[in-house]
């Protein structure tokens, strides 16, 4: 199984500004805990009155540059409207698509690939032709698609090649995971009477025939087909850690099927050695002075007929003054910003991100690696996609996501000093690589508070979504967490689809794209 | 003074033996047919120890400090052997006259020692018990040596330092004599700097043998290493046995110089042959240099550039007297321009085109490896092939990696390049195919001098009999790497 990606920025994301680039070989390991925005960021806690200086006009105000808030500008430029204004806390745009760049590759800070989109993903479609991509006839470019060996896991102190434990696997793990993958192929094909797939890609595009699997935990689900297989378990387990950032009895049985169900049994990736921000680049390049970083979004009042957006900058705080606003951020921000708004059931999963920076790979490295009954999900090579033959310097990416109460791991993550990170992952990954500490050089560890939505049982059926995906008074929602988990394609999905809202509020007609 | 010299004697007999297992062992590697090895060496050494007991005779008076210089140097000799045998076969010429000359010179030396010891004794025992202590501790030291010498000494310290350690017991046993009946002239006292210098001589080759034992991968290689070499990028092996070089990167054969013509030729000629006028030709791979060789038989090729990754590669067949000779010079050549790269990396990041290409990388065993033969890189070469272009691809065995060779056909296919496809024997691989784009009249314009090429083995090159002929196949890309998967089943079935 391939691990998703995770999305959009919230506040606690990490500045990228602290990364600095190795300055040669020192014989400790140099690294840092980068970024510190949360703090900015939990400055809406508090009341305080903004001394309001200039007030900027714009047809459309887009709070929020991570992949939703790039998605809904690309999609409004696609219709010819250009005047809008993108406004961003962090110093890059992004969101969890951001990038770390040193000597010897770009990195991804988060999203570090995309499935080739299933056909019901239209927008992502656009985006990818657009940006030659994929071709007219739906072909992506093959340099561009993982290259092989992708996956591998370690195991009894070797390398086994795919994420499902076989080496060692009993019959009764291989039968428990043959009916696993029966019972996806059968719900792959579920469609309700209108044709709509029971786990379609975007999510909200899903038949709602199917919904009472979000009232069962994954475990619940398990447990009722009598899988008891521990190596099944800990492989579906990895699947809602690396995508969701849960455990299975923290995951609903939906969206823990979702994963599964809702791509070809061989789903290929997209991937670059920068991850995502390879296309959030590409969306924010033509934006320019039209998106504005380090803005912190203090509070959006609306009339109905214009939307007033007042922001604190570092040289001085402004106002912005729309016809409409697309508000890009995380749900759990709304409290604090939109009068009267307070869209509930969403909690996030902290995530930990870090870049080891090697002097030379493992020439027998997949894309994927990942370790069995580990904490973390392993790592992935930047460098993966090189067409060298020999293993040069290279960038490995490591995550974790903390799967525990939420509020608690997240004090406690923000509190751990870079030195524990350090001995944490350099113990864990010296276990397959006895020589990683002589070929690290750097280890730079970013910490995400609220990094990806939890899928948690209920909160689909709840039709909690759906009601914050509404338009309030000339405010239109699009963030990843409004499909219930953080992937790509939700966002774009989400982005696309409220431009397209404020697109018809503005009588620009445009065909659509969802 | 009795304890000491029976046990000196348990020891030089052990030591005897052992040089001589030596020099057998050496000699069987190297030159093979052991049976002869070991017969002729038995035979001189023998020999020679009859040689040394008649001349002991005319040893008169100091029979102890003859036996000294005796062991010392029976130990620089005998320790050394190993080392000298193989250093010789390496780098120099006339291994046969330095063996024989070695086992006959320890055997003289080992043959003057129980004559000897029986003097020294004999003012202490009767004869009987001379003669039947000192053979009695002779032959029970060559059991300990036969014994020990395969199950011991060979697995666990190799031969090299095998050789080196025994020819300490034997300076040793000298200088155990010198200190228990010290030396009172100046004489002596020469002696025993000589022994100390010895000794320091053996145990410093002791300590560098792991260096020398390098040489002993022989034992992984049917015929003499000639030279074996790690570069950052593999292990080099050149081997030699009466005129056949072969080439082993990483213990695969590349070539044996006895058939590598057949491969060159049918790897250069069908495609070269068939262009009207080529000038700038691009290989990649080849660092062999003998690929190049066949190219520069084309009097209008003006411009050669070789890319292959390993420079320890292209500098060793450029600078090596018998691997330049093989190739002709041909890196040499002022018409070449050697570039050390990443071959699909090189291609990418360098424009320019090329009337002929040819492309001869070791075969898809490894992802890395794999990358070299995808529909990516296909469509880099044939970016860079000129109008009217022409290019030649090695695609391993038609006949034993039957889908493997089929497999890289259709992903040129694939790329939109027009393949023909065509094979050759060369003995020493067994069936090897190849992969030919463009030109219309293959081997038109056939230069003279070839060896193996003809029109009429050109035509046959061309036909595929049953057992090779092609079959359905995943086209190889990097997204799938089908090769390395259809490589790796095929050539273990070979090997079972």
């Amino acid at each position: 199984m391939n691990r998703r990606q995770f999305l959009q920025g919230s506040l606690t994301l990490a500045g990228l500004s602290l990364v600095g680039c190795p300055s040669g070989r020192t014989p400790t390991l140099e690294g840092t805990v980068v970024g510190a925005s949360w703090q900015r960021g939990h400055r809406l806690r508090e009341a305080s009155e903004l001394k309001t200086g200039q007030r900027l006009r714009t047809d459309v105000a887009i709070l929020g540059g991570g992949v939703a808030g790039l998605s809904a500008a690309w999609r409004l430029r696609r219709a010819g409207l250009e005047d809008f204004l993108l406004l961003e806390l962090e110093s890059d745009l992004g969101g969890n698509s951001r990038a770390a760049t040193y000597p010897a590759s770009r990195a991804p800070w988060g999203a570090h690939y995309l499935p080739v989109p299933t056909l019901e993903s239209r927008a992502v479609i656009e985006l990818l032709k657009e940006l030659d991509v994929m071709d007219e006839a739906g072909q992506c470019r093959e340099e561009l698609l993982c290259h092989e060996p992708q996956e591998r896991l370690y195991l009894h102190g070797r390398w086994q090649e795919g994420l499902f434990p076989t080496l060692g696997a009993t019959r009764r793990d291989l039968k428990e995971w043959g009916e696993f993958q029966a019972e996806i192929e059968r719900l792959r094909r579920l469609r309700d009477r209108q044709g709509r797939f029971a786990f379609a890609l975007p999510a909200p595009l899903s038949s709602p025939e199917w919904l009472e699997l979000d009232g069962l935990s994954m475990k619940a689900f398990v447990g009722q087909k009598g899988w008891t297989s521990r190596r099944l378990r800990w492989w579906l387990e990895y699947a809602c850690r690396d995508d969701f950032g849960c455990s299975l009895e923290q995951t609903s049985a939906w969206a823990g099927l979702h994963y599964h169900a809702a791509r070809p049994p061989a789903d290929q990736l997209l991937v670059w050695p920068e991850g995502n921000a390879w296309l959030t680049d590409r969306l924010a390049a033509p934006l320019q002075e039209r998106a504005r970083t380090g803005c912190l979004v203090r509070s959006v009042r609306t009339d109905g007929r214009r939307v007033i957006t007042r922001v604190e900058h570092r040289e001085g705080a402004f106002e912005v003054e729309s016809r409409r606003a697309i508000f890009c951020l995380p749900s759990f921000l709304r409290p604090f910003v939109l009068e009267g708004d307070a869209p509930e059931r969403f909690t996030y999963a902290p995530w930990v991100v870090a870049n080891l920076v090697l002097q030379r790979g493992d020439e027998a490295a997949c894309w994927d690696n990942v370790l069995y009954e580990s904490p973390s999900l392993g790592y992935v090579v930047a460098t993966h996609q090189s067409l060298a033959t020999r293993p040069g310097p290279t960038v490995w990416t490591w995550y974790r996501p903390l799967t525990g109460n939420p509020v608690t791991e997240r004090e406690e993550m923000l509190a751990r000093p870079w030195e524990s990170w350090r001995q944490e992952i350099v113990s864990e990954l010296s276990r397959p690589h006895p020589d990683l500490i002589d070929r690290l050089e750097r280890l730079d560890v970013m910490l995400l508070g609220h990094a990806m939505v939890r899928p948690v049982p209920g909160l689909r059926a709840s039709k909690a979504l759906e009601a914050a995906s509404q338009p309030k008074k000339g405010v239109h929602f699009a963030h990843s967490d409004l499909s219930g988990f953080s992937l790509f394609e939700e966002a774009n999905y989400h982005g696309a689809r409220a431009a397209e809202e404020v697109l018809a509020a503005l009588d620009k007609r445009s065909p659509s794209l969802l | 003074m009795q304890p000491l010299i029976l046990v000196s004697v348990f020891l030089i007999a052990t030591c005897g033996l052992i040089y001589e297992l030596i020099a057998g062992t050496v000699s069987s590697y190297l030159l093979g047919d052991s049976v002869m090895q070991f017969s002729t060496i038995i035979g001189v050494y023998l020999s020679a120890m009859g040689v040394g007991s008649y001349l002991a005779r005319y040893i008169g008076r100091g029979v102890l400090q003859r036996f000294v210089q005796v062991q010392i140097l029976v130990g620089i000799l005998g320790g050394c052997s190993a080392s000298v045998l193989f250093l010789v076969f390496a780098h120099g010429t006339g291994f046969s006259l330095v063996l024989y000359c070695l086992v006959f010179a320890i055997g003289t030396l080992v043959g003057l020692e129980i004559p000897l010891v029986m003097r020294l004794l004999k003012d202490e025992l009767e004869f009987k018990e001379i003669v039947s202590q000192v053979l009695a501790l002779d032959y029970i030291g060559a059991l300990a040596a036969s014994l020990a010498f395969p199950l011991l000494l060979v697995p666990h310290l190799g031969l090299v330092r095998t050789a080196f350690l025994f020819g300490l017991v034997n300076v040793g046993v000298a200088l155990a004599f010198l200190m228990r009946f010290p030396p009172t002239r100046q004489a002596s006292q020469l002696l025993l700097a000589q022994a100390v210098l010895a000794f320091l001589l053996l145990a410093a080759g002791l300590a560098l043998s792991e260096r020398l034992t390098t040489l002993a991968e022989v034992q992984m290689f049917p015929d003499q290493v000639l030279l074996a070499r790690s570069t950052p990028y593999q292990r080099l092996v050149v081997t030699q046995r009466s005129g056949d070089l072969r080439l082993y990167l990483n213990n695969n054969l590349q070539f044996s110089s006895l058939d590598e013509y057949r491969y060159h030729e049918a790897l250069v000629h069908p495609g070269l042959s068939g262009l009207e006028n080529p000038h700038k030709i691009l290989i990649l791979g080849g660092g062999d240099g003998l690929a190049l060789r066949e190219v520069l038989r084309y009097p209008t090729v003006t411009e050669i550039t070789l890319v292959d990754l390993d420079p320890g590669m292209t500098e060793l067949f450029s600078r090596h007297p018998l691997l330049s000779k093989l190739n002709e010079g041909s890196l040499r050549s002022p018409r070449v321009k050697v570039i050390n790269a990443d071959a699909f990396v090189w291609l990418r990041d360098n424009p320019g085109s090329y009337d002929f290409v040819l492309v001869d990388f070791p075969d898809p065993s490894t992802f890395a490896l794999g990358k070299l033969y995808t529909i990516s890189f296909y469509a880099e070469l044939k970016r860079h092939l000129a109008p009217g272009g022409a290019a030649a691809v090695q695609c391993t065995s038609p006949l034993f990696a039957r889908r493997s060779y089929w497999c890289i056909l259709k992903t040129m296919e694939a790329s939109g390049l027009r393949v023909r496809p065509y094979h050759v024997f060369v003995p020493s691989f067994g069936e090897w195919g190849f992969a030919l784009i463009g030109p219309s009249r293959p081997g038109e314009h056939l230069p003279a001098g070839l060896r193996f090429l003809n029109q009429a083995a050109l035509a046959a090159l061309f036909e595929f009999p049953l057992d090779m002929s092609s079959l359905p196949v995943e086209v190889n890309r990097l997204s799938n790497q089908a090769l390395v998967r259809y490589y790796e089943e095929e050539w273990r079935a070979v090997a079972q």
